[in-house]
């Protein structure tokens, strides 16, 4: 159509004369289209109006983010008068805390019209540096969920505050005998109105009780150097990391901050081929285990036998006479002097940490720590973390004198004993006999329902908070969102019944004047500390003074070695979803696939190979494990690596109220509900529990049987490793390109071989002469956490699809943690592989739409126009990396509450559409605009894509491949970078740096490509 | 009056029927009530027909996660169904266009039938890329229709879109020449028939045939250039739906060996499906002298052709899966022969290799009742292979972690049930208001073989 203008007008003088102005104003409002370039190609300059309207009508269809719904507008309400701070439209970020576990991770809160939709981490937080967990991630769900509770109830009934306020105040005042029972308590502040609220009522005690306890290691370092704390680990100073069992970077005392670390000495690069060297020794496959360089299989007792060998040889070693036990060694006398020698070359720069709850195994982990030098170096009492305070004797002894009728009152808060303690059963009978019962809780919980008086707490994302996780670092919570309802927290609560009835804010501002601000590092008005701190969301200061003594060899004593009676022992263990089960009303969580087993919205009973063999079970069979007088049937799941002997079962399973589930997801006539009504999702493994010495222990002697029942276990791979069946050719697929450490220090290109120049026939279907977006993935410092995973969940309106679909190989994760394991299956390796949309140059998907509903955009995305898809799947199928997601049915998002957690930035897709990663296109958008806005162009790392935002590691790195400086142009020029499927020339923007191994090499890696 | 037989040719049409006697053979089950048989065998159809809507209403309503189909295995069923009734329908167009153009006499006994088989297997396959949509309403948009959104076209690059364009055009050429044909035919109709009502449609439809020289040479004109724009279709059509799998990146599909494979396939599996029809008509509706053992041979030998060419084909890809050394080529076929989709693969076989191979005897090729069995036997083996290529392709492909497996639902099999249900009901009306046998088209065979002239002393 320009052809036709042989006359060309100029819209002003400036145009005729060509002034600098002009053509300025012109370049910036060409959008780079190459049928916009194609014109100006042809002789004309400048553009046509036709031909900018066509190009930028083509833009906008390509880049479509809202959706064209055809349904009505029910509800707007405008703003009579805008207040002057808030856009509506614009994301604010507020630094605030995560509340999903103890370890209180510093996070940011994404609000966007008065309701906080998404957390990220807090990029400046000391401890945590911007990651966040799955648990973090998927914790915003929580505060829209219509079942927590809204008003304070008297017996099941509604009551008042205020009602409430004076009839708990009146029964203080009475009674003798009443304790306050919480979990760990990292606020400051709280603890201050907790002392408080002990004098005023003179109550019997205050204990702390966290359902998976860490109080060995705190008693361990009371006996070995005078004062009952957690040390700070730090991972990032070790050369040389032995675990045993610890789950460090999963569910162990603060994954993020531990992972953060661990991972910045895991990657090795030309200038610096080292890696720290990490033994896992344990019993089931963890997923620290599963990043382990070495990892040893040990049943129970097998773990503190090598340990009390590791600390006798290393005592030895150190001309020192203490031995810790004589327990026969499980593994060659060879691999244990290696051991031994590594950690001794290692003085002062290792670390070894252990999970049992028992003092005296902590104890021997403390003397191998101290004869190594480690204390100080890797292992810091000096500023010791508060982030789990769970006094397990403390508790003991109240649940003895409750029963000895020594108890008349018990306030518990925040916590659930009626469904995590072991001997639970005691602890309800006791309860109901008690005089007085308050539960605070966010919900009707097993524990709160037990209670007369239960007083709402509210989420962490409508409240003011502090934590002291670590000495020395206070973190503050700041509420996003006016509170949803009648609830009051903890310190709120009590400071009215001690008769103070200043608001929450004010309480938390003047306990910081008194007691937080004195101890500040800068000379700053209290204002001016105030305000930083509730900017940033924490705050450096003095920590408390330290009453560390010497290490006191005295106090250890040898470790007897016990034996399974019954030749199985029981594991019990955390899910890095699941926790100790306090967020089991999350469906995010509920349907995240564990990173190692892949299994979704159950427990299960892990068993080796060999055992369920033995057993003659498959995988799925319902099985019976018996100890003294607890019964536990959960189906099992066969896990390559676990040892023989050990039978492992995920805790924070059979919560009351999971039934809410039952009618989660689509139902047609084949669809199977989630759960039944009035059963629950998993089972409680917390019964299988045990006390020992008043310490909580999660091992046990069981006995195990078949039911003869089967139930499908709803997993997200199903098919384990990169080779295929022996029947089919038993080749390995190079997916994953590895190497050992040693063949990498000789040569970077290491199983990463150079592809040869595929020739091309055509030529390219665009140039990229503008932005060209890439991603990586460092393959190393990939935990497999899945972080990413919910973090994508929470940011793209992905919905939960529930158990049924997700056994049909239907979930709707845009981004999968691929895991496979290699070698021996009885002592397999593994890597973690996070795959999604691979954003390819020459896209399979894209010629095979039928109705143009997928694209390829100027800057190398691969978009899905949600609104003209019909839905034939083609490219789905034609997608050689299966990242496509197809809206099977139409997935509700909750009901309207729970509604207010999308992100409006993303279309919410309906029925028989096809969608997958877009690169956070919404992301990208908004920072180009932004730049666009200001007149600059895009920083390097100022896109972060919710996956990358949230990776603890900081494993993904994502940026534009187009400019020399990106981080990521510099990682594709890396010797280990390589992309999934390379040679079959899809051109995936997606690139992964190789596995590096620090283990010799062995004869099965040359089988490796 | 002494007619002599041909010592070379044997006469296309047995039982010395004259020129009336085809006319009231064919025309005698049209004017006759419908006989129990037709009444028992379209309650049957219909029901299954009445089901298929359900299920296919119910999974519209609902979504295509009433299927069995997940992440990995976006088609199976729908697809699968849709290349069968699409293979289907070739053999009519074959044996109307091309054996016409061979000047193969012999056609015209079974022309008619099989090409009204043909607008039937298309129809029932045309159903499939509409249904199998997630969103069936916005069907429209797959049509290169202009418009102000830019104008907004379609993906010409999609096998999909050539899918939509080769359907049609087989179906409209298919339909128009079925027609046609059938013009002399209704106006015999509607000069012999009493009904009112039929009547009114034998005259509307005959389109006012009077049988003079004029329009029987436009007729065999336009039938001549009809038959010229079918034949190319044979070929082209299901190439075009191989490209489906063809042009795709997936091992297993990825093979351009696809388009004469399928073509092959789709001749082979029509064949099979005009036989079971052919027989079953032949005797229910006393054809015998129409339809003769001939007819059934040298039906059977294009099987024994085709299906040689099928089972070549099965040889070549296997051969050049190996002879790639790519080991993804090679898994999808050790997968097929060994993995779980195993039965599938060796029950194909087994119909389409053994089976047709079978046909080579000529004791074999001549005895109705082992035809019959070999031909559902084919239609069986043909249904699988499409089921195999599609399902055992996309359940296993390049990352480990996305194999899953495939199991059918009750709705996708109620829904095959149901296009089988079509098939038969349409084909079942057919019968009852249509003329089987091309009563023209015989008449002008019925001299073949017979030497007409008059030895008497």
């Amino acid at each position: 159509m320009s052809e036709h203008h042989s006359k060309r007008y100029w819209r002003g003088l400036e145009e005729r004369n060509q002034t600098p102005d002009y053509l300025g104003s012109i370049e910036e409002d060409r959008p780079q289209h190459p049928a916009l370039l194609e014109e100006a190609r042809d002789g004309e300059s400048g553009v046509s109006r036709r031909g900018f309207l066509k190009a930028s009508g083509f833009a906008i269809a390509g880049s479509l983010l809202a959706a064209c719904t055809r349904a009505p507008v029910k509800k707007a309400i405008p703003y009579l008068i805008k207040p002057e701070e808030i856009t509506p439209g614009k994301a604010y970020w507020y630094a605030t805390t995560c509340h999903g576990c103890s370890a209180r991770c510093g996070a940011l809160a994404k609000v966007r019209d008065g309701r906080p939709i998404k957390l990220e981490g807090n990029p400046r937080h000391p401890v945590t540096r911007g990651g966040l967990c799955a648990v973090g991630q998927a914790s915003v769900l929580e505060l829209y969920d219509s079942q927590r509770l809204q008003g304070p109830l008297k017996a099941g009934k509604d009551i008042s505050w205020s009602e409430l306020d004076e009839e708990v105040t009146r029964q203080l005042d009475d009674l003798e005998g009443v304790y306050l029972l919480t979990g760990t308590i990292t606020s400051p502040s709280t603890r201050a109105w907790i002392d408080q609220f002990l004098r005023r009522y003179n109550l019997a005690g205050h204990v702390e009780y966290d359902p998976v306890s860490y109080a060995a290691i705190r008693e361990a370092h009371r006996a070995t150097h005078g004062i009952g704390v957690l040390p700070r680990y730090l991972f990032n100073k070790a050369d040389v990391i032995v675990s045993f069992g610890a789950d460090f970077l999963g569910t162990w005392l603060s994954p993020v901050e531990f992972a953060r670390d661990y991972a910045e000495r895991r990657s090795p690069d030309p200038e610096h081929p080292e890696m720290s060297y990490h033994v896992q020794v344990e019993t089931r496959m963890s997923l620290t285990g599963s990043n382990a360089d070495r990892r040893i299989g040990v049943s129970p007792a097998g773990m503190r036998a090598v340990l009390v060998n590791l600390a006798n040889a290393l005592a030895r070693r150190a001309g020192r006479s203490e031995r810790f036990g004589e327990h026969p060694l499980p593994i060659p006398e060879e691999e244990l002097k290696k051991l031994t020698d590594r950690l001794w070359n290692a003085r002062g720069a290792s670390l070894v940490v252990a999970e049992e709850n028992d003092p005296a195994v902590q104890q021997v982990v403390n003397a191998i720590n101290q004869v190594l030098g480690n204390y100080g170096h890797t292992l810091d009492l000096e500023r010791p973390s508060y982030q789990w305070q769970g006094a397990d004797q403390a508790f003991a002894g109240l649940l003895d004198q409750m029963e000895a009728g020594e108890v008349r009152g018990l306030i518990t808060a925040g916590v659930n004993p009626a469904y995590s303690l072991p001997d639970a059963a005691r602890f309800i009978q006791a309860v109901q006999r008690l005089d007085l019962t308050i539960a605070f809780s966010e919900y009707r919980d097993e524990t709160a329902r037990l209670a007369e008086y239960i007083c709402p707490l509210p989420h962490s994302l409508e409240t003011w908070d502090d934590a002291e996780a670590t000495a020395g670092v206070i973190s503050v919570t700041q509420p996003v969102i006016p509170r949803l309802g009648q609830t009051r927290t903890l310190r709120k609560t009590l400071a009215t019944w001690t008769g103070d009835l200043t608001d929450d804010r004010r309480l938390l501002k003047n306990y910081w004047r008194e007691r937080i601000y004195p101890r500040r590092l800068e000379e700053q008005t209290f204002q001016e500390f105030w305000d930083h701190a509730v900017h940033d969301g924490f705050v450096d200061v003095r920590p408390a003074a330290s009453d560390l003594a010497e290490f006191d060899f005295s106090a250890l004593t040898p470790i007897p070695f016990r034996d399974s009676k019954t030749g199985l022992s029981l594991v019990l263990h955390e899910k890095i979803g699941m926790r100790d089960g306090r967020h089991a009303y999350n469906p995010w969580l509920q349907e995240m696939p564990d990173p190692v087993t892949k299994v979704t919205w159950e427990n299960y009973i892990s068993l080796s190979p060999a055992r369920a063999k033995t057993l003659e079970i498959e995988e799925g069979d319902v099985l019976r494990i018996r100890t003294g007088d607890s019964v536990l049937e959960l189906p099992a799941l066969i896990q390559p690596g676990q040892h023989d002997e050990a039978v492992a079962v995920a805790l924070g399973y059979g919560r009351m109220g999971t039934d809410r589930f039952h009618d989660i997801g689509p139902r047609w006539i084949s669809g199977r509900p989630t759960v039944r009504e009035g059963d629950t999702i998993g089972a409680n493994a917390f019964p299988l529990a045990s006390r020992r010495n008043g310490f909580l222990t999660y091992r046990a002697d069981i006995t195990i049987e078949p039911t003869g029942d089967h139930i499908d276990l709803a997993k997200t791979q199903t098919h384990q490793t990169l080779t295929v069946p022996k029947a089919m050719g038993g080749k390995r697929r190079d997916i994953i390109h590895e190497a050992t450490l040693e063949e990498y220090g000789e040569d970077p290109e290491a199983g990463n071989p150079p592809l040869e120049k595929v020739l091309q026939l055509w030529p390219n279907d665009f140039e990229y002469t503008g932005h060209h977006w890439g991603l990586a993935v460092d393959l190393n410092k990939c935990t497999g956490c899945s972080a990413c995973l919910v973090s994508c969940q929470a940011e793209n309106n992905v919905p939960v699809v529930g158990k049924d679909e997700v056994r049909r190989r239907r979930e709707m994760h845009w981004l999968r943690i691929d895991r496979y394991y290699s070698g021996d299956p009885a002592a397999p390796e593994v890597v973690f592989q996070p795959v999604m949309c691979q954003q390819c140059d020459h896209a399979p998907c894209e010629p095979v739409c039928p109705v143009l509903a997928t694209v390829h955009s100027e800057e190398g995305i691969n978009q899905q126009i949600y609104n003209r898809c019909v839905g034939t799947r083609y490219c789905a199928n034609n997608c050689p990396y299966k990242v496509r997601r197809f809206n099977w049915f139409k997935y509700d998002h909750g009901d309207e509450r729970q509604r207010m957690v999308l992100n409006p930035d993303v279309t919410v897709r309906s029925r028989g559409v096809m969608e997958k990663c877009s690169f956070c296109i919404q992301r990208i958008n908004e920072v180009k605009n932004r730049a666009r806005a200001e007149g600059r162009p895009v920083q390097d790392g100022e896109i972060r894509l919710a996956c990358q935002q949230s990776c603890p590691t900081d494993a993904i790195v994502f940026g534009d491949l187009n400019d020399p400086d990106s981080r990521i142009a510099q990682m594709t020029k890396r010797a280990r970078h390589f992309r999934l499927l390379e040679e079959m020339n899809f051109r995936p923007t997606v690139g992964y740096l190789t596995k590096i191994r620090n283990r010799p090499a062995t004869p099965e890696d040359s089988t490796h490509a | 009056m002494h007619r002599r037989f041909s010592l070379l040719r044997k006469p296309l049409i047995a039982g010395e029927k004259s020129l009336n006697d085809v006319t009231e053979d064919v025309a005698r089950p049209l004017e006759n009530k419908a006989t129990p048989l037709w009444w028992a065998a379209f309650l049957v159809s219909a029901t299954v027909l009445v089901i298929g809507v359900a299920a296919v209403t119910y999974e519209i309503l609902t979504g295509i996660g009433t299927w069995g189909l997940n992440k990995s295995v976006g088609w199976a069923f729908d697809i699968t169904n849709f290349v069968f009734w699409v293979g289907i329908g070739h053999a009519g167009t074959l044996i109307s266009a091309i054996l016409l153009l061979f000047r193969q006499r012999w056609r015209t006994s079974i022309n008619r039938s099989a090409e009204a088989m043909t607008i039937f297997a298309v129809m029932c396959a045309g159903l499939f890329p509409l249904i199998h949509m997630g969103r069936p309403w916005n069907f429209f948009w797959i049509i290169p229709y202009p418009n102000f959104r830019g104008p907004l076209w379609v993906n010409f690059r999609s096998p999909l879109l050539w899918d939509f364009m080769a359907i049609s055009t087989y179906f409209t050429i298919s339909l128009v020449f079925w027609y046609i044909g059938l013009v002399p035919d209704l106006a015999t109709l509607r000069d012999r028939t009493t009904s009112r009502i039929k009547g009114f449609f034998y005259r509307l439809f005959s389109l006012g045939w009077n049988g003079s020289c004029r329009n029987w040479s436009r007729y065999e004109t336009t039938y001549l250039l009809l038959a010229a724009l079918a034949t190319p279709l044979v070929l082209s059509v299901h190439s075009i739906v191989s490209m489906d799998f063809a042009t795709s990146v997936i091992p297993g599909w990825h093979s351009t060996i696809f388009p004469p494979y399928f073509v092959a396939g789709a001749v082979f599996s029509g064949f099979a499906m005009v036989l079971t029809l052919m027989i079953i008509a032949r005797k229910v509706l006393s054809y015998e002298d129409y339809i003769t053992i001939d007819h059934i041979e040298k039906m059977g030998k294009i099987i024994l052709l085709t299906g040689g060419i099928v089972a070549l084909s099965y040889l070549i890809e296997a051969f050049m899966a190996w002879y790639s050394g790519n080991q993804y080529e090679r898994f999808v076929f050790a997968n097929r022969a060994f993995g779980p989709y195993a039965w599938a693969f060796w029950l194909m076989i087994f119909c389409n290799v053994v089976v047709s191979q079978l046909f080579w005897i000529k004791k074999f090729r001549r005895n109705i009742t082992l035809v019959f069995i070999a031909s559902l036997f084919i239609n069986v083996g043909m249904w699988f292979e499409r089921f195999v290529i599609i399902v055992t392709s996309l359940h296993r492909d390049f990352l480990p972690s996305s194999w899953v497996m495939y199991k059918p639902t009750i709705i996708e099999i109620a829904t095959l049930a149901g296009s089988f249900g079509l098939f038969f009901t349409l084909f079942l009306l057919f019968v009852r208001f249509v003329p089987f046998i091309a009563i023209g088209e015989v008449k002008g065979v019925l001299n073949y073989g017979k030497n007409t002239a008059e030895a008497h002393a």
